[in-house]
């Protein structure tokens, strides 16, 4: 059994059978391919397709009433194949040939096509790689120049569409030869299911329907965009999800001694709370971003309403966690509404005779961390295996108007009850001592209780004449240092000298030393 | 160097193909599948679609006119006439095949 199909040629309908068919459009493909791409070519295959059905006519007369492969390539035999034509005209033929060598057309290329096969067959003309083709003109696209798409859909319009395997040949400028069409149509052999019409006069309808086509590639355009916009939405969403996770791991010192110190300012169960609030109030966002990439790229059944509500359940809890956490450190610290102090005041003794003031550290022997929570600078170290709490002594310099060297050294505590604040006031244990002329300072004071999350505070105040220098020697890097207004931690660590002049500011003089 | 000389016959064929199609059209006005019996009975052409090129052609050097003429059987036919052009080329190859035709005979009676 064989199925039929029902064709028109030159005015007579045929029953020929699929196969036969194939045979049929094909070599009708070739024999216009080989005639190129000229006005005559059309008369010429209106001519032969006369001839083939007179052919046929005569044929079908005994009874048959569908065309079968036999007769197809009987009549073929007859006509002859393109080749066996193309050999009996070569001599004038060839002339032809060879002007048609070297002539490439522009045509979209529809094999190739991803919309409308404009850049393939651009590609194709200029004989470059597409892929970085359409790379570049995406970029240019997505990066501000949107004007590629209106060109593009210009380019669809005007441009025609190769059909025929002479086009096909043509732009890519390879020889119309018998032979290469020969392998071309085999490839495309498969291909062909066009009807018998496409390859009859009068198929440049094109143009009614711009309309229809415009519609057509926007709707493929928005598909490329579709994908473009799913694939870098993934890639920006993968990469914070990856670049917070690690941060996250590293910041919150899941791994690390800040770990301890975290659990022990919030306590442990409100310090995992934290991070897993954080953890889902950061990444939720990103997941769903992520999410919504997988759907733009890839199409699948999801219950899109259940996951959307699910996430955002999940993020509104950790927002909540975190507040209520936040809520409760303030109110803590709040309550340390007590303070005490207690100053100290040492004076130079051979005063007059000192020009400059030399400011040294006390070295330590405990190696200190510093981390962050809420803008709380706390400080510990790892001594005896235990965790210390360590606050950093501030230094501020002020003019002396008593013309003599003084160095006033104020201990602060905050607290609930005053009581407290004293004791951890007198607890305080700072290190600091003036030998000739030279002040020893220490760089932090140790902190008793590393549980008092009270705010504690070594205020050391140097006084210093008018026209005396102090010099601060490479050891006192990172050294808090208040000036007018704010402190701020003191970054040079080499030796720098500065000169206090009538309104108590300080000089630099590292300028002028150096010549 | 067998197969080259084979090859001469359709050669010598394809050199005088225009002129039989003019002396065709000569005696008569013809549409393609006259004109092709014609030329098959003479054993001109081999295969049928060598006629449509050098009718087309010899339609472009003018020497060919065209009208369409409805047939009892199927779409109007395409009857092919000589033109004023066709009739003097005709001559022409005439002229240059008699040539060739006594040329070659002298050669033969030597």
């Amino acid at each position: 059994m064989k199925e039929t199909i029902n064709i028109n040629i030159s005015g007579f309908n045929y029953s020929i059978d699929r196969d036969a068919y194939k045979i049929l459009s094909t070599y009708l493909d070739k024999l216009e391919a080989y005639y190129g791409d000229n006005e005559e070519t059309q008369d010429i295959i209106n001519d032969i397709e006369q001839r083939i059905s007179e052919l046929f006519n005569d044929r079908l007369q005994g009874g048959n009433s569908v065309i079968t492969e036999q007769l197809v390539n009987e009549v073929i035999e007859i006509i002859g194949k393109p080749e066996e034509i193309f050999e009996e005209t070569e001599e004038d033929e060839s002339i032809n040939k060879k002007t048609r060598k070297k002539y490439r057309k522009l045509y979209r290329d529809s094999d190739n096509a991803i919309i409308a096969g404009v850049i393939s067959g651009l590609a194709a003309y200029f004989n470059l790689p597409v892929l970085p083709i359409r790379l570049l003109i995406v970029l240019l696209t997505i990066f501000g120049v949107g004007s590629p798409i209106l060109i593009y859909i210009v380019c669809a319009i005007i441009i025609p569409k190769a059909v025929t395997t002479a086009e096909k040949l043509e732009q890519r400028g390879e020889n119309v030869t018998a032979r290469n069409i020969e392998r071309k149509v085999k490839e495309e052999y498969k291909n062909i299911k066009e009807n018998f019409k496409n390859h009859s006069p009068g198929m440049s309808t094109n143009y009614n329907h711009i309309w229809e086509r415009l519609h057509k590639i926007l709707l493929k355009i928005l598909k490329v965009f579709q994908y473009i916009i799913g694939g870098l939405l993934l890639f920006v969403s993968l990469v914070s999800i990856v670049s917070i996770v690690t941060t996250g791991i590293v910041t919150s010192g899941i791994f690390s001694n800040a770990f301890t110190v975290g659990s022990e300012y919030f306590g442990t169960f409100s310090y995992i709370l934290v991070i897993l609030a954080l953890a889902f109030v950061c990444l939720i966002p990103l997941l769903l971003l992520a999410f919504l990439a997988m759907k733009l790229l890839f199409t699948f059944k999801s219950k899109n309403s259940a996951i959307v509500v699910t996430a955002i359940a999940c993020w509104i809890v950790g927002i909540s966690i975190l507040s209520t956490i936040a809520i409760r450190t303030n109110f803590k610290e709040d309550k340390n509404n007590m303070s005490y102090s207690i100053s100290k005041t040492i004076e130079a003794k051979t005063d007059n005779k000192i020009k400059t003031l030399t400011i040294d550290r006390i070295p330590t022997k405990t190696s200190i961390n510093s981390i962050d929570i809420f803008d709380k600078h706390i400080y510990y170290s790892k001594t005896n295996k235990k965790f210390e709490r360590y606050g950093k002594a501030r230094i501020k310099f002020k003019l002396s108007k008593e013309n003599k060297i003084k160095i006033v050294v104020t201990k602060e505590a905050w607290h609930e009850s005053e009581i407290t604040a004293k004791e951890d006031v007198e607890s305080m244990n700072y290190k600091y001592e003036l030998q000739d002329s030279t002040l020893n300072l220490g760089k932090y004071f140790k902190i008793k209780d590393s549980k008092n999350l009270g705010n504690k505070y070594i205020t050391v105040v140097v006084y210093i004449p008018e026209n005396t220098r102090i010099k601060l020697t490479e050891n006192m890097h990172r050294a808090r240092i208040i000036s007018t207004s704010n402190f701020e931690d003191y970054w040079s660590n080499s030796e720098r000298v500065w000169k206090m002049d009538a309104n108590g500011e300080l000089d630099d003089e590292n300028y002028d030393s150096e010549f | 160097m067998e197969k080259k000389k084979l090859n001469i016959v359709p050669q010598m064929r394809k050199g005088i193909l225009e002129y039989c199609i003019l002396l065709i059209l000569s005696k008569r006005d013809a549409y393609a599948s006259e004109i092709i019996s014609e030329l098959k009975e003479s054993k001109m052409i081999v295969v049928e679609g060598t006629l449509y090129p050098l009718l087309t052609r010899l339609k472009n050097g003018d020497y060919l006119t065209y009208r369409w003429e409805e047939s009892l059987q199927g779409p109007p036919r395409k009857y092919y006439t000589l033109s004023e052009a066709g009739r003097e080329f005709l001559t022409e190859l005439g002229t240059a095949w008699d040539e060739l035709s006594n040329a070659v005979e002298k050669l033969k009676n030597l």
